[in-house]
């Protein structure tokens, strides 16, 4: 049975990660079509300096990426304690409307978004694009947060308060610092899907604001090239990185809480 | 690929929330279609295929004309075609294909064109003067251009002449067709006679079986990314455009029944903001050299004919005899509708 088991877990990461190896191999073969091996190059990865839309893009994704993580996380933050301190009319309506963003299609939403930018005469581009984010953002961030909230005990800031601390200080030196984690996978989640996001943003997008996913998009319909497998191996690289170092942040923060 | 197909159904409806919005603003006398326009603009922006412009071309524009161009990219037309009816701006040139135009003209989103500001429109081929999309020309110039046909291993395989090879099980697994309706069911129908623009319930209900029946003979719905099957030999025949197998050193061949006409062309948008500039652009790519550069990038035909002497390998125009068999995609209306339900039985058959 256990053996099973393992063989079952094998597969499914073999499925899983075997697509994403077979990129990372043919982004240094030779030949401009990509199924068969003809030899080792780092061409692509030349002509991939060369390709400025490329490069305009991924400058479009991290400023949309940064900035609207940082509104979201904010935001989303502040909803989920909202949602699980405090007592107010509506909190289960607007409970429930948290999970929309998060159920509604894609398609939907940016048509949505188009409309109502293009109804407030706003023009789009990359504030359009952040907006959009930060929309849909603040759903995840806050669910993720929620979730952190929901294993936390309130007791911790009660006592701090029962000590003479203000709502303020407790706040500040008891709440986030126990939330941290929460807060940090929220951005990291957030920030993903920001970097991720095709079908929003290509409708909110305007001139001069095309966003990575958007120019490799356009790129693969017209003419597969290895410089997409070379630049989606830098992503992953880059991400993988990003996720171990947040791993690591995440495991040693509660112990640096303890100590502090 | 489902959800291309779900998410152009969707387009394709909520468009229609938006739609009254677009046309309203087309109709209010639009500042691009003057036939005379103001000063040059400083801006210009292209929205565009990705790829599908020679790289020195922007540059070159940019240097002599003092307008900073930037260049958007879209991944479907259908993706661009609601923007644009949802009330995007901000774009001042556009390349949408033939039946997209239709659309684009009917919901008031395009400008008519200055011809004062296009002197070398005279380069463009009477072929591609006064077609169905655009019978006045007062619209669009065309950008490029090709043909869907059948692409094939010579080594491997005969010459095909007939639509009706994908219903042959003697290659059964060595074949592909495009991944998109209006050319799969669109050669179906050519096979039995009739127009790639039918909107004819009983001829599409025919097409639908007989593409069912060519599925089954079908390795994949592949576009683009099948010629490296083929030059892999994974594919032996494959029903692609003829500059795309131009550029992969294939043979080609229009079927005895017909095929597509395609020609995406240069529109510029009612809601333009830079309009003089887009004339401007509109000109420079009409000269010779500019055609022929950025066919000879693309490997698509150019419709400059004063650029067909300097290309290397120009795509030939079509023959008369091919002309007669080719047809351009028109905008299938209300029976767009029609035709998702036909593809999407296909797909799932």
């Amino acid at each position: 049975m256990k053996r099973l088991v393992w063989w079952v877990a094998g597969l499914v990461y073999l499925l899983l990660h075997l697509p994403v190896l077979v990129l990372v191999v043919f982004s240094f073969n030779a030949s401009k079509y990509s199924v068969r091996w003809t030899g080792f190059t780092l061409d692509w990865y030349r002509r991939l300096a060369e390709r400025e839309d490329l490069w305009r893009g991924l400058r479009a994704s991290l400023i949309v990426g940064a900035s609207s993580t940082l509104l979201a996380t904010v935001f989303g933050t502040l909803l989920a304690l909202a949602l699980a301190r405090r007592r107010f009319a509506g909190r289960r309506a607007l409970e429930g409307l948290l999970y929309l963003p998060i159920v509604t299609p894609e398609i939907v939403a940016g048509i949505s978004l188009l409309v109502l930018f293009v109804a407030i005469g706003a023009p789009l581009g990359l504030g359009t694009i952040t907006i959009a984010h930060v929309a849909f953002n603040i759903a995840f961030v806050a669910v993720v947060v929620r979730a952190r909230l929901a294993g936390m005990d309130q007791s911790l800031e009660e006592a701090a308060m029962t000590l003479g601390a203000d709502e303020l200080t407790a706040f500040r030196t008891v709440t986030v610092p126990l939330l941290w984690p929460g807060i940090l996978a929220g951005a990291l989640l957030a920030f993903t899907m920001s970097f991720d996001d095709y079908v929003i943003t290509s409708l909110v997008s305007g001139p001069g604001s095309s966003t990575l996913p958007i120019v490799v998009y356009s790129m693969v319909r017209r003419n597969v090239e290895p410089t997409v497998n070379a630049i989606s191996t830098l992503i992953l690289v880059v991400t993988s990185l990003v996720i171990w170092g947040a791993n690591r942040l995440l495991r040693e923060r509660p112990l640096a809480t303890a100590r502090g | 690929m489902q959800s291309t197909l779900s998410r152009r159904d969707l387009l394709s409806g909520l468009v229609g929330l938006a739609l009254a919005d677009g046309c309203a603003r087309g109709r209010s006398a639009p500042r691009a279609g003057a036939a005379e326009l103001g000063p040059l603009e400083g801006e210009l922006n292209l929205y565009n295929w990705s790829d599908y412009i020679a790289p020195e071309v922007i540059p070159g524009f940019e240097r002599e004309f003092g307008v900073r161009v930037t260049y958007d990219t879209f991944e479907s037309s259908e993706e661009m075609v609601a923007k644009l009816q949802a009330g995007a701006r901000g774009y001042d040139l556009v390349v949408p294909p033939t039946y997209a135009v239709t659309a684009l003209v009917a919901a008031g989103l395009l400008a008519p064109l200055s011809p004062r500001y296009l002197g070398n429109r005279g380069n463009v081929a009477p072929v591609f003067r006064g077609l169905a999309h655009d019978p006045g020309d007062r619209y669009t110039v065309p950008w490029q251009w090709g043909m869907t046909g059948i692409a094939w291993r010579s080594d491997l395989a005969p010459p095909p002449d007939s639509w009706g090879v994908f219903l042959e099980p003697r290659y059964r697994g060595k074949m592909t067709m495009l991944d998109d309706p209006r050319d799969v069911i669109g050669a179906m129908l050519r096979l039995r006679g009739h127009s790639i623009n039918s909107v004819n319930p009983a001829e599409l209900a025919a097409a639908r079986s007989d593409a069912v029946a060519a599925k089954a003979n079908l390795k994949a719905y592949l576009s683009a990314p099948v010629k490296g099957q083929l030059i892999a030999g994974d594919v032996w025949l494959a029903q692609l455009w003829n500059g795309d197998a131009a550029q992969a050193a294939l043979r080609w061949v229009l079927p005895l029944e017909g095929g597509t006409l395609w020609i995406d062309s240069l529109v510029v948008p009612a809601a333009a903001p830079h309009p003089r500039a887009a004339h401007e652009f509109i000109n420079f790519i009409l000269r010779p050299e500019i055609g022929a550069a950025i066919s000879g990038a693309t490997g698509y035909g150019t419709p400059n004919q004063a650029a067909m002497p300097l290309l290397e390998r120009p795509v030939p125009y079509p023959s008369s005899n091919e002309l007669a068999r080719l047809e351009i995609q028109e905008d299938l209306g209300r029976a767009s509708a029609l035709w998702d339900e036909v593809w999407t039985r296909i797909k799932s058959a």
